[in-house]
């Protein structure tokens, strides 16, 4: 399985749209907006847990820092797609690109997960942010 | 372990006591289980009342962390005879604490204690010749009143007592002993050449105690280092200070260092020119904390460090018997800086590092609950633990030694290492310190702070918090939260404070 196939099996988990996913598909877009999503959630993780100090080690400022990935995600779903397609000729509605963007945005929160978990365990600082499973793990 | 049994004779010897628990309680090893015996008339009196009440708060404290890791604070053991005889096995119920109880000195006058009215008249004679009237009309539950004359008399009672039949029993070969007494005032004038008498004669009730013979002793004789208000009421005249101390050394010059009863002896004095109350005894009688006070507790570190070699004994003399004083660069409103080598090594880190510990604890911890450190490992470290019987006690503890901090810095002459201001009550006894500045690492005088490049890095509370949270990811959990708590304040202080400071 080649990383187009990899993303777009996470992407169109969340929603199919007929052409539209095709024409991602088909440009490889997947593989681009996906690997931009994980590392703007890498770095934003890396901010977070490496260049931290006990005042911001917060379960507020993650969420701050998830928000930041969330819409930079969204922007670039909505901006990758629709500079490509559109220089291609194809034309879809807005809200195809920001359904996508939107898709985007939300995976990226699962990556900004997993992330912060590979990296949680490093700082002592930031320890215990964020806690899943009823605040057990 | 040896134990190391420091008597502290008189008011002089709980003060110095109580600058031996601070130092003890800021890491200061002395290798030494020590067992304090503090001998004093008078029950009431404010020094004695805070220092014994701060040897039980150590006491909990050393218990609390002991046992698990290492952790620096509150490592050095404290025990009492009562404690050591109950380890051995030994059924006989001496005295609970740390002071020993004189009979026949509350509310009694010293006519009463010699039983005056009954001797015949020859004998009355004799006594009113080594007595004035004022000496037998004497109270004595407040002490003796700078009166040697009067103290040697009553404190004879002590090496005839079962507290001294017991501490002769548990006396062993590595065991040490160390006498604190003032030589210009009543009691330690008077109980200092009597204990050491009686230590090398080693004889009580007819059994003879070889090790107690051949014994280690160190001894620090405190010469006048502070005046009391002229008050014709009150039998203490600071003005006889001075020649009570010359006729005192001139005794010790023949039955002291003249016939090498003791190993060590430490001399300790300044020029006074700081003026106490004029308290006879009592609950009154508590003095600021003095830097002379400090610097003798110092001689019984430097006792317990030296080496066997040179504390050797036969036949109850010193083989090479030492005299010390002790010396400063510097007269007054001293700092770490004003201290030599050895003195400095030993203060500056530990004395330091409990000051931020301090700190810490009283000013910024509860702003700090949610930080990894405190709920992040087990147990934790939360509201409840902090009305719980260890840190009370803990507060308790850390608020004498704020209190013990400031009165160095008051006091003539002033030992002021940290830039704190003192806080009085109306009776313009001091309750606590304000700070000096709001960045806590440039309150430590002569130390400037080390200067982080990065604007961007963490600093004051927060920094401490950093290091809170690296020792708490080391150390783990703990058995329980007074371990965990102790062991890593200890290791989160030495770390701020070489990162900072040293």
């Amino acid at each position: 399985m080649n990383l187009n196939d990899f993303f777009a099996v996470i992407y169109e988990l969340l929603g199919y749209a007929g052409t539209f996913s095709d024409d991602i598909y088909q440009e490889e877009l997947y593989t681009s907006v996906g690997l931009i999503n994980i590392f703007v959630g890498l770095f934003l993780t890396i901010v977070f847990y490496f260049f931290n100090r006990p005042k911001f080690s917060k379960l507020k400022y993650w969420l701050f820092m998830l928000l930041i990935s969330f819409i930079i995600n969204f922007v670039v779903g909505i901006l990758v797609t629709q500079n490509t397609l559109t220089a291609l000729g194809l034309e879809y509605k807005f809200i195809d690109y920001a359904l996508f963007g939107l898709k985007n945005a939300v995976i990226c929160i699962i990556v900004f997960v997993i992330w912060s978990y590979a990296f949680k365990w490093w700082n002592s600082d930031t320890k215990g942010i964020p806690k899943i499973f009823f605040g057990k793990f | 372990m040896a134990k190391l049994y420091v008597f502290g004779i008189g008011g002089t010897g709980s003060r110095v006591i109580r600058s031996l628990t601070m130092l003890l309680a800021s890491g200061i090893d002395t290798g030494f289980d020590i067992v304090p015996i503090l001998i004093d008339p008078d029950g009431a009196g404010g020094d004695l009342n805070r220092t014994t009440k701060l040897l039980r708060e150590y006491q909990d404290l050393y218990t609390a962390g002991a046992g698990h890791k290492p952790n620096k604070y509150f490592k050095n053991k404290i025990t009492t005879l009562g404690d050591i005889i109950t380890e051995k096995g030994g059924g006989a119920k001496v005295f609970d604490g740390f002071r020993f109880e004189l009979d026949g000195v509350q509310n009694d006058k010293f006519k009463d204690f010699i039983d005056f009215n009954s001797l015949d008249r020859n004998n009355k004679n004799l006594a009113k010749l080594l007595f004035s009237e004022k000496n037998l009309d004497a109270d004595l539950d407040v002490g003796f009143k700078g009166n040697p004359n009067i103290g040697s008399v009553v404190l004879n009672q002590f090496t005839k007592s079962e507290v001294f039949q017991s501490f002769a029993d548990t006396f062993e070969a590595n065991d040490r002993i160390f006498i604190i007494s003032s030589i210009f005032g009543g009691t330690g004038a008077a109980g200092f050449p009597l204990l050491v008498k009686n230590l090398r004669k080693a004889n009580i009730e007819g059994k003879h105690y070889e090790y107690l013979k051949n014994s280690k002793i160190g001894a620090i004789t405190v010469q006048p280092y502070f005046k009391v208000k002229q008050n014709d009421n009150s039998e203490i005249d600071s003005h006889g200070f001075i020649t009570k101390t010359k006729a005192a050394l001139h005794y010790y010059s023949k039955n002291i260092s003249g016939n090498n009863s003791v190993n060590h002896l430490y001399y300790i004095g300044d020029a006074a020119d700081n003026t106490y109350e004029n308290n006879e005894g009592g609950k009154n009688q508590q003095n600021d904390a003095h830097f002379i006070e400090l610097s003798s507790a110092l001689a019984i570190i430097d006792f317990a460090h030296t080496d066997d070699t040179y504390l050797q004994t036969t036949n109850g003399k010193a083989i090479k018997p030492k005299f010390k004083e002790f010396g400063i660069n510097g007269d007054n409103n001293l700092s770490f800086g004003n201290l030599y080598g050895a003195s400095q090594n030993l203060l500056k880190q530990n004395l330091i590092e409990y000051f931020y510990f301090n700190l810490f604890t009283n000013n910024y911890l509860k702003d700090w609950l949610k930080a990894p450190f405190a709920k992040e490992y087990e147990p934790v470290i939360d509201q409840n633990f902090l009305y719980q019987g260890f840190y009370k006690t803990l507060t308790a503890f850390n608020s004498s030694f704020r209190v013990w901090i400031a009165e160095l810095s008051r006091n003539s002459i002033a030992f002021s290492p940290f830039s704190v201001n003192p806080v009085v009550n109306q009776e313009n006894k001091i309750t606590d310190f304000s700070l000096g500045s709001n960045n806590i690492f440039t309150l430590v005088r002569d130390t400037p702070e080390k200067k982080n490049l990065n604007p961007f890095a963490s600093n004051n509370d927060e920094l401490f918090v950093s290091f809170l949270n690296k020792a708490a990811k080391a150390t783990g959990n703990a058995p329980d939260a007074p371990k965990r708590f102790l062991e890593i304040f200890s290791q989160a202080t030495t770390a701020v404070v070489n990162k900072k400071l040293i």
